[in-house]
């Protein structure tokens, strides 16, 4: 009789597991498959890109010695409008951290970090905390004086160069692509199209601000919570989208084309 | 009562394989080979393991054409410290010193074909029929074309390492450890494993033993990054004499398709804050 509750009380607690087990793929399968342009996951603000997504095998440059400049598309939580920036509750990230809508926060003491230890909360164990905590700061510290060295010694010269030639190359973007857009000057709700005058060079060069962009899932939510009427309207050979009283293009946004706000087209 | 004790190891027999598939099932993606690099005790920086690591890089280097496969997928640490993994199958052709072409089929769904010909830039979205252009006043090589997208278009460029004029050049100069974990079979062939460290990632790859060695799978480990999120490659289809025609590399847009223009990045780093809201 015990032998068959036991029995009975094993065979419920591996079904629970199976079910168990099953919910939690059919989540991750939602999660998975929640892809398309963010525009799923159950309302949460999910980032697709960060440090790891480039795969190097040296990460220094991109990741700590440069701060590369990142415009991830984000999810606008109100209506744009024109003349106003597109709020999107979330601030660009320098590419060190995953940065498509949020800038994701590890929790202080959260566990799964190998260069975290769990709290003991005893008087010798927090003492050898303490001494790893100094350690490891001091060979931290060793590693950025050495980065710095390096930095300082051989690789300064060389980022000079390359960031001249950066700044050569984008306009030669700017130029032949017929245009590129960009913000400038933390006026986000007016990104400016610029004809090709000298004296954008220089705000090109030194005075622009990062903008945002609408991921094509964002923007159709977006359309969704304003119910804005959709319009399409071609100007002098650009496609452009109005939305209420916003006007958008599409742009291709790394390999991603999104929409950003555009002031309206001449004549309209 | 023999009947009831041989229930109760069939039901714990259950359970147990149960959880055991349960496991595997969730270690399958991606298959990483049973290498265990931490329980390694070697300290130092083997000769050895460096010298593979840089044939590695001077045969590459020395090709003038390659092209491969490569099923790449990576963690990136979400808002509450949790990770989620994404990733993409890429084919790389190169062809030296400034051609590019990149097909990218995503795990999200959506391809993207990549063309550069030494000064234009195309990319091509063909499920929107969207593409964008633009070519370069002056011609640059891939290094210089890698640096350019990377920050001027926000293009990420996985793998970069391995299509640059020299790749893995002076990997050394970084290094604190760099052992030979030792020989191991993956999908049928031979490889050497690799282990290395520097102050930033802990890095393993596995190269086909032979003349050349060729990458068959690399895992990268950010340590220095909020949750130490990975990134994982296994590669397939090295070829050494892919078909680098200039139609490979130049992109002809349907007669259907919508030209966009790029997005430029700007050079400040920092916007404004932006508040909260």
């Amino acid at each position: 009789m015990m032998g068959r509750l036991i029995v009975r009380s094993l065979s419920i607690a591996c079904v629970g597991l199976m079910f168990a087990f099953m919910a939690d793929t059919v989540d991750a399968q939602r999660r998975g498959g929640g892809g398309r342009g963010g525009g799923r996951g159950g309302g949460r603000s999910i980032s697709r890109s960060g440090p790891a997504s480039g795969g190097s095998f040296r990460p220094s440059r991109s990741a700590s010695t440069r701060a590369r400049p990142s415009t991830r598309p984000t999810t606008p939580t109100t209506r744009p409008s024109t003349g106003t920036r597109p709020s999107t509750g979330t601030r660009p990230s320098t590419g060190t951290r995953p940065s498509t809508g949020t800038t994701p926060s590890t929790r202080p003491g959260s566990g799964g970090s190998a260069t975290q230890r769990p709290s003991t909360g005893t008087g010798d164990r927090q003492g050898q905390r303490d001494q790893r905590q100094t350690d490891r700061q001091d060979q931290r510290d060793q590693r950025q004086t050495d980065r710095e060295d390096k930095f300082d010694g051989s690789r300064r010269e060389d980022w000079q160069d390359y960031g001249n030639a950066a700044r050569e190359d984008w306009q030669d973007f700017y130029e032949e692509g017929g245009g590129g857009y960009y913000y400038y000057g933390g006026y986000y709700g007016h990104p400016y199209y610029h004809d090709h005058e000298e004296s954008d060079w220089a705000i090109l060069i030194s005075g622009m601000a990062i903008g945002t962009a609408l991921t094509a899932a964002s923007f159709s939510s977006m359309q969704t919570s304003t119910k804005c009427t959709l319009s399409e309207v071609v100007v002098n050979g650009v496609k452009y989208f109005k939305c209420g009283d916003t006007w958008y293009n599409r742009v291709m946004d790394g390999t991603n084309v999104n929409y950003i706000i555009v002031s309206a087209p001449p004549g309209y | 009562m023999r009947s009831t004790t041989r229930s109760l190891a069939c039901v714990a027999v259950t359970c147990l394989a149960f959880a055991l598939g349960a496991a595997s099932a969730r270690a399958a993606e991606p298959a990483a080979p049973a290498a265990t690099p931490e329980a390694t005790p070697a300290e130092g920086i083997d000769p050895d393991a460096v010298a593979l690591l840089t044939a590695f890089g001077k045969a590459l280097e020395a090709q003038p054409r390659y092209s491969f496969a490569v099923d790449f997928s990576y963690d990136v640490v979400q808002q509450h410290g949790e990770k989620l993994e994404f990733g993409s199958t890429r084919v790389y052709t190169v062809k030296r010193p400034d051609h590019l072409r990149l097909s990218e089929e995503r795990r999200v769904g959506g391809r993207r074909e990549i063309y550069y010909d030494g000064t234009t830039l195309a990319v091509y979205v063909p499920d929107q029929k969207v593409y964008a252009k633009a070519k370069l006043r002056q011609h640059r090589d891939l290094d210089g074309f890698i640096d350019v997208v990377e920050e001027a278009l926000g293009m990420n460029v996985a793998l970069s390492d391995l299509l640059r004029a020299q790749p893995l050049a002076r990997i050394e100069e970084g290094l604190r450890s760099a052992y030979i974990v030792g020989r191991e079979t993956l999908n049928g062939v031979e490889c050497e494993h690799v282990a290395w460290e520097t102050d930033e990632v802990d890095a393993e790859a596995w190269f086909s033993t032979g003349n050349v060695p060729l990458l068959q799978r690399a895992v990268v480990d950010y340590r220095e990054e909020e949750g130490r999120p990975s990134f994982r490659a296994q590669f397939t289809k090295w070829d050494r004499t892919p078909d680098v025609s200039d139609a490979v590399f130049v992109f002809t847009p349907p007669a259907d398709a919508e030209r966009v223009q790029f997005n430029v990045r700007g050079r400040n780093p920092e916007p404004a804050e932006e508040p909260e809201p």
